[in-house]
């Protein structure tokens, strides 16, 4: 690693889990009418937030180094994990139900 | 040749037994014969001849013969024209050829066809003075003769032959004879033989049975003898009119252009009430009143006014019923009228001679507004007590319509309508439906229609005496004038009766069991359907029966892959005759509910048959539901489930990554040097190099791993993996078997956890303690130059500590570590990269300056004041100053 370059985490990666996010929510909207069922929503949701799980640990790992400075897509990411909770929360709540409907439904 | 006084005399008594010619109150056998013959070649080949003998002269002094051969030539080219432009009547051609009969035959008119002829009123009058020719005697022989001949020279090879004789005495020859002639042109030629016999002796009787109408014997009681003859036989083609004068010759002619009307256009002739009227002045009322009935065709009105006739001062005057609604303007005719719309009738008037007019009142066959009262008047200004006697004559045509097909079924009643062409209801009709038999065509049963607005109805109620298959058929008698006329008779097709209707049957629910709402989702009831016998609909209803607080449902029926929601226009669903369907009852409930108890529903089903009646035939079914909905916990527990699985998966991820990928930080320029020393609170001894005196680039190139790095004697800096890599600072931790100081700690320790940057690091690894000097080995790690530089500003916070033998002997104890009391942040920043060192700016303190007392109990005894720190150590030197 060199000293005399500033260290941050790699922004391809930010702008991965951000691409995948609208991603996964243009196809739980079904905005282009695709009728994709919300499970791939989900897991392109979840590959959404592996990357910026990733993506806050390399900037975890590189944080104490001198040559370390922060930007707007680390600060951008801390707050967008909130953010993929709340909506990975959402949507396991719509496939838990459709989980737990499909049992109920198979249950008789 | 007959005087003509005698002539007067027969004629007049002929005539005083003639009659208005009935055509309606039987049909008499030559109108048969014409009616069947015309319908066989629809078309007809007449001649006329007139008697010339002298007596003539004094008998028909106004020429009638002419008037009247003009009148029914002009009459049937008429009838061909109005032939030609009648798409309902059939067709027919007329050829007309005259002759005038004495002592010779003369041929005056050939045979002109009158369907171009170029006849009118005006150049038939080309004829008239050999038609009117007064000379010679009564050849009948000779009128035979030249009849023959006309007939055998006739343009139509198929045709009627009617030869119509006009005579107004008698024969030159005996009746012998002359039955032998006539026997002679029926054998050969067999014409309609009509003969119009102009005034009243007993020649008018020896006409009928020369001509075949009579037989018997006849005389003719001559002064030198009584001519006998006895006739056998009967011609059903012959037929001989008296005529009274002249002028009844004309209507003589005139009937028979009507009766070839009649037989043209297949109508009946029904002669009206006549009536005489004096001619009025235009404030005197002097009408003669009609009544046009419905399906009438044609009406011909006569008005014979009396000497001297009209003399152009007469005024016709027509008043139609109000609903033709004309003007009154065009209601006064003067003189002739050619056929001018008059409403919705077309209407001509022709004086045929100055006594004698003939009024023709076309109606519009689809328009009835013409039906009802006519009136008809003559005025004059100065009538001078001339009368006029009106004769009239309908040609009608009722013609009825009924349905060719209908649907009767056993039990049921059916009503039938009997129409009629341009709505037009005939009054006082008798009007029945008759139902036959089709295989021997006698009449099972008569029903009385009742009238309706557009015609008349008869409702049938078909049971078991009547046969499988029946033939309706109507009866109708209507009133035209003072008559009953039969209408035209309408037929249906063969009808089979049907067996009586039945109505679906719908049974079910095919599975009985109860139905489960569940959650959202819809259920279905099966039902069978089986039809009845006729076409019908079937409407659906539904009824909740239990009262509880189950959602509501939307309802829908799926029968034959078409489905109808209840409540909609959807319904009525169309059930095919004899056909099995399942039909499929869908609830689609609102929401979702949980519910303890059963939801019934009664499903009703309401078949009716359009066809027949609106009854309605109801079923109702009760079905059983139960709504059921996943329970809340089920839900969270799924939920929560994936959403761990969720995390989890994002956890170990940066997990892994974290375990593979993250490490310590160092630049690849690293390097270390490790420097034996003794450390008291005097100063320190460099044992071996002075790291005052050394440059970085005489340190060693450090050899580490991302995980982990060893440098100085026994001291390793390993990177610590964190359980969550991605909200944890990573770390590492620096550990040696020895105690040791660093860069991170200024308290005497064998671990310590710190960042992951390795960059600049000093450590001082203590290998004994005596009497607070410590000896050991201090290591620095640095990146470049700068931060070598650093690290020497750094080290002199060494002097700083106090160090105990206790201390390394006891490893639950920590040696007193006594700062400066001027620096004691120092001490704490020595951890930082611009550590105490770097920060004060000063150079350590001298050697032998003294260091801090040390801590009560420490043990060792302080040193004696101004007596400062050990000396360094020969040839070590003291630590250079600061840079700069």
């Amino acid at each position: 690693m060199a000293t005399n370059k500033l260290i941050k985490p790699p922004i391809v990666l930010f702008f991965s889990h951000l691409t995948l996010f609208i991603i996964s929510i243009f196809l739980f909207l079904d905005v282009l009418n695709m009728n994709l069922s919300i499970q791939l929503s989900f897991i392109i949701h979840a590959v959404a937030v592996i990357c910026l799980l990733i993506f806050l640990t390399i900037d975890k790992g590189i944080s104490s180094s001198r040559n370390y400075s922060s930007d707007f897509t680390v600060t951008t990411s801390k707050v967008l994990l909130f953010v993929y909770i709340l909506f990975g929360a959402y949507l396991s709540w719509e496939i838990g139900y459709d989980f737990a409907y499909e049992k109920f439904l198979t249950g008789f | 040749m007959k005087s003509f006084f005698s002539f007067f005399v027969i004629v007049s008594l002929l005539l005083t037994g003639l009659q208005p010619i009935s055509y309606a109150k039987t049909t008499e056998p030559w109108e048969e014969e014409l009616l069947s013959c015309i319908e066989q070649k629809n078309a007809a080949s007449i001649h006329i001849t007139v008697d010339n003998s002298g007596s003539t002269e004094w008998n028909d002094p106004k020429g009638y013969r002419a008037i009247s051969t003009s009148a029914i030539t002009l009459g049937l080219q008429k009838i061909v024209s109005d032939i030609q432009t009648n798409t309902e009547s059939s067709n027919l051609d007329i050829e007309i050829s005259a002759s005038g009969f004495a002592n010779e035959a003369t041929n005056i008119i050939g045979w002109t066809n009158l369907a171009d002829s170029p006849f009118t009123k005006e150049n038939f009058s080309t004829y008239n003075s050999q038609l009117n020719n007064s000379d010679g005697g009564t050849s009948y022989t000779s009128a035979i003769n030249i009849a023959k001949e006309q007939f055998l020279s006739k343009t139509f090879s198929q045709s009627c032959d009617i030869w119509i004789f006009m005579t107004d005495g008698e024969a030159n020859e005996r009746l012998p004879e002359l039955d032998l002639k006539i026997t002679e042109l029926e054998d050969g030629l067999n014409p309609f033989l009509i003969g119009v016999f102009l005034g009243n002796s007993p020649a008018f009787r020896a006409l009928q049975c020369v001509l075949g109408e009579k037989e018997g014997t006849c005389e003719i009681p001559y002064v030198d003898g009584p001519d006998t003859h006895t006739f056998v036989g009967i011609n059903r083609k012959a037929k001989v009119f008296k005529a009274e004068n002249a002028t009844d010759l004309l209507s003589a002619f005139l009937n028979i252009g009507s009766q070839l009307r009649s037989a043209a256009f297949d109508s009946s002739i029904t002669d009206l009430e006549s009536d005489s009227l004096p001619i009025c002045t235009k404030d005197e009322e002097c009408k003669y009143e009609i009544k046009v009935v419905a399906g009438t065709q044609y009406v011909e009105i006569r008005a014979e006014v009396t000497d001297p006739g009209n003399q152009g001062d007469i005024t016709l005057i027509i008043e139609p019923p109000a609903a033709l609604n004309i003007n009154d303007a065009l209601k006064k005719i003067n003189g002739d009228l050619k056929k001018a719309q008059f409403g919705d009738t077309y209407v001509s008037v022709t004086w045929i001679t100055n006594e004698f007019a003939e009024i023709i009142i076309e109606p519009d066959k689809d328009k009835n507004s013409w039906v009802g009262n006519w009136r008809f008047s003559l005025k004059a200004d100065n009538p001078n007590g001339r009368v006029v006697t009106w004769t009239g004559k309908l040609h009608t045509k009722l013609v009825p319509s009924l349905p060719k097909t209908l649907s009767l079924r056993d039990g049921q009643e059916t009503c039938i309508d009997i129409s009629y062409k341009s709505d037009t209801v005939p009054s006082d009709a008798d009007v029945k439906l008759l139902i036959v038999d089709p295989f021997d065509g006698s009449t099972l049963k008569s029903i009385k229609a009742t009238e309706t607005r557009r015609g008349h109805q008869a409702c049938i109620v078909p049971d078991q005496s009547l046969p499988n298959k029946i033939k309706l058929e109507t009866d109708i008698s209507y009133t035209v004038g003072n008559e009953k006329r039969k209408a035209d008779t309408a037929f249906t097709d063969i009808i089979e009766i049907l067996e009586a209707p039945t109505y679906n049957i719908i049974t079910g629910p095919l599975s009985s069991d109860r139905q489960v709402f569940k959650g959202e989702q819809s259920i279905k009831f099966e039902f069978k359907l089986q039809a009845g016998n006729i076409d019908s609909i079937l409407n659906v209803s539904i009824r909740q029966l239990t009262s509880n607080l189950s959602p509501n449902v939307d309802w829908t029926v799926e029968y034959k892959g078409n489905k109808y929601q209840l409540g909609t226009e959807d319904f009525p669903i169309q059930v095919n005759a004899n056909e099995n369907e399942l039909l499929t009852l869908i609830g689609d409930p609102y929401e979702a509910a949980n519910l303890d108890n059963d939801t019934m529903y009664e499903v009703v089903f309401k078949s009716s048959i359009p066809s027949i009646s609106a009854v309605e035939d109801e079923v109702s079914i009760q079905i059983n539901s139960r709504f059921l909905d996943v329970p809340f916990s089920d839900i969270l527990y799924y939920a929560l489930i994936i959403f761990l699985l969720f995390l989890l998966a994002g956890m170990l991820f940066s997990y892994l990554y974290s375990r593979f990928n993250s490490g310590l930080v160092f630049d690849k320029n690293i390097r270390t040097k490790t420097y034996p020393i003794s450390v008291t609170s005097g100063g320190i001894d460099w044992i071996g190099d002075n790291l005052y005196n050394d440059t970085f680039p005489n340190t060693n190139v450090l050899l580490t791993s991302s995980k982990k790095v060893s440098i100085g004697n026994l001291v390793n800096i390993q990177f610590k993996q964190k359980l969550l890599p991605f909200i944890q600072e990573s770390t590492a931790e620096i550990s040696s078997k020895n105690f040791f100081v660093s860069i991170y700690n200024k308290e005497i320790e064998k671990s310590k956890i710190i960042g992951n940057d390795i960059n600049k690091i000093w450590v001082f690894e203590i290998e004994s303690i005596s009497e607070g000097k410590a000896i050991g080995s201090l290591t620095i790690v640095a990146n470049n130059e700068q931060t070598f530089d650093l690290i020497k500003q750094a080290i002199p916070v060494l002097q700083s500590i106090k160090f105990s033998d206790a201390d390394i002997l006891s490893e639950g104890k920590r040696p007193i570590i006594e700062r400066p009391p001027q620096e004691p942040e120092k001490t704490i920043k020595g951890s930082e990269p611009n550590g105490s060192g770097g920060g004060s700016g000063g150079p350590p303190p001298p050697p032998g300056s003294g260091g801090p007392p040390p801590p009560p109990g420490s043990g060792g005894p302080p040193p004696p004041p101004g007596s400062g720190g050990p000396p360094p150590p020969p040839g070590s030197g003291g630590p250079p100053p600061p840079p700069g």
